[in-house]
């Protein structure tokens, strides 16, 4: 595993770094989907800009209205860069209207917004994958198999690294069907993809929430959106006949 | 777009397939049962023993049945020497009430964190990582790190970097309602 590295004197935690990166990297993917659907890239890279910094400010106001009397006891603290100290669900919610807001401004066209976020999408999720398996979170089963690594001190399936592979097979898919597919459905092939790869991939996880007779929840679920997306390919080849 | 009868074959697979695969893929009751013990949030925190600075032997284990809000740091770290005064706060206010805020210094003698302990008149417990045995155990790779362990030894969150009074207080309350 490798949680940190080490540039000079600095440590720098490799999770949210990877994070950060798939992020900008996403960005990068996302207006490059863009531009093959004929939408100012520039477009993406703002509202990608907008919602961060939005996500940012809204989820620390969160933070310091509802741990107010610690903020005025300590302003300066307000400015902490510590990420942590953020609140999510009010960072989320002022991303998401923030794009929102951007899309209406500027009038583009959702089903090409849709597809290029969802490429984006789609970066970011194999660098979380990749920043999962150098940190050991959401590890695999212990197996004999020649491929396993040792997560915990325990060989195990590679699971992260399964993830990792599969997004990168739809990441490809994704962009050689790009051209093929009518906007929108890229994006519903971006979601029918993952959720396959989760279906398969999480079969090796360690550690599961489960129900019934221990069925798999993230499993079920990916199940049940992979036939809808499946579904509405099917709707959508139908109403074209 | 695809055709209609290869959209109806693949969700056909989906379907049957995709059901067996859940099937197999079942958590046995032994398996899910017992989470293992590592450093990562929702996991058993990994039990540890260390001397203090009266060169007492102290584990973590012993401190079952009260919330722990364990500190990765050194005397020499500028962002673990800032937010010393918060954990001193909760120590003072939450002491009593069954919480333990346990220092673990990374590699420093006893002398220069005694001083740095009488200088800054910081009373919670320290244990001494002399061999960063319990830092390569937890994964601590930058300082300060905080772990916040549950009544029930399970660990809550982990903060990297240094805390503010409201961040400390919210992870407080998750482990110390």
């Amino acid at each position: 595993m490798v949680p940190s590295i080490s540039i000079g004197p600095a440590s720098l935690p490799t999770y949210p770094l990877l994070l950060l990166l798939g992020y900008f990297l996403g960005l990068w993917f996302a207006a490059k989907v863009a531009a093959r659907r004929g939408l100012d890239p520039d477009h993406i890279y703002n509202m990608g800009f907008y919602a961060v910094i939005a996500g940012i400010l809204v989820g620390r106001l969160g933070h310091v209205i509802l741990y107010f009397p610690a903020y005025v006891a300590d302003p300066l603290s307000i400015l902490s860069p510590n990420m942590n100290a953020i609140q999510p669900w009010f960072a989320a919610a002022a991303a998401l209207a923030v794009a929102i807001w951007y899309q209406r401004k500027y009038q583009i066209p959702i089903p090409g917004m849709l597809d290029a976020l969802a490429g984006g999408a789609l970066v970011l999720l194999a660098a979380r994958a990749l920043a999962e398996g150098l940190n050991g979170i959401h590890f695999g089963d212990p197996t004999m198999a020649p491929w396993a690594i040792y997560q915990w001190n325990v060989a195990r399936h590679p699971v992260q690294y399964y993830e990792l592979v599969g997004v990168l097979a739809m990441l490809a898919g994704f962009w050689a069907l790009l051209r093929r597919l009518r906007p929108g459905f890229a994006a519903l092939f971006a979601v029918a993809g993952y959720a396959g790869v989760r279906l398969l991939v999480d079969a090796f996880r360690a550690e599961a929430i489960t129900v019934g007779d221990g069925y798999r929840v993230s499993q079920i679920i990916a199940w049940i959106v992979l036939l809808l997306a499946l579904l509405a390919f099917y709707q959508a080849a139908k109403s074209e006949a | 777009m695809i055709s209609k009868r290869l959209l109806s074959i693949l969700i056909l697979l989906v379907l049957v397939l995709g059901s067996g695969w859940i099937w197999l893929s079942r958590v046995p009751d032994s398996v899910s049962a017992r989470p293992e013990s590592i450093p990562l949030r929702g996991h058993p925190a990994p039990d540890f023993t260390l001397q203090t600075l009266d060169g007492e032997a102290l584990s973590l284990s012993d401190l079952r049945g009260k919330a722990v809000v364990l500190n990765f740091w050194a005397t020499w770290c500028p962002p673990c020497q800032a937010e010393m005064p918060e954990l001193q706060a909760a120590h003072e206010a939450y002491s009593r009430g069954g919480l333990v805020v346990l220092g673990v210094n990374q590699a420093e003698n006893r002398a220069t964190v005694q001083a740095f302990l009488d200088e800054r008149q910081l009373t919670f417990p320290v244990v001494l990582d002399s061999q960063y045995e319990v830092s390569q155990l937890y994964q601590v790779n930058s300082l300060p790190t905080t772990f916040f362990i549950d009544r029930d030894g399970v660990i809550r969150e982990i903060v990297i970097g240094q805390m503010n009074a409201a961040l400390l207080k919210q992870q407080l309350r998750n482990i110390y309602p």
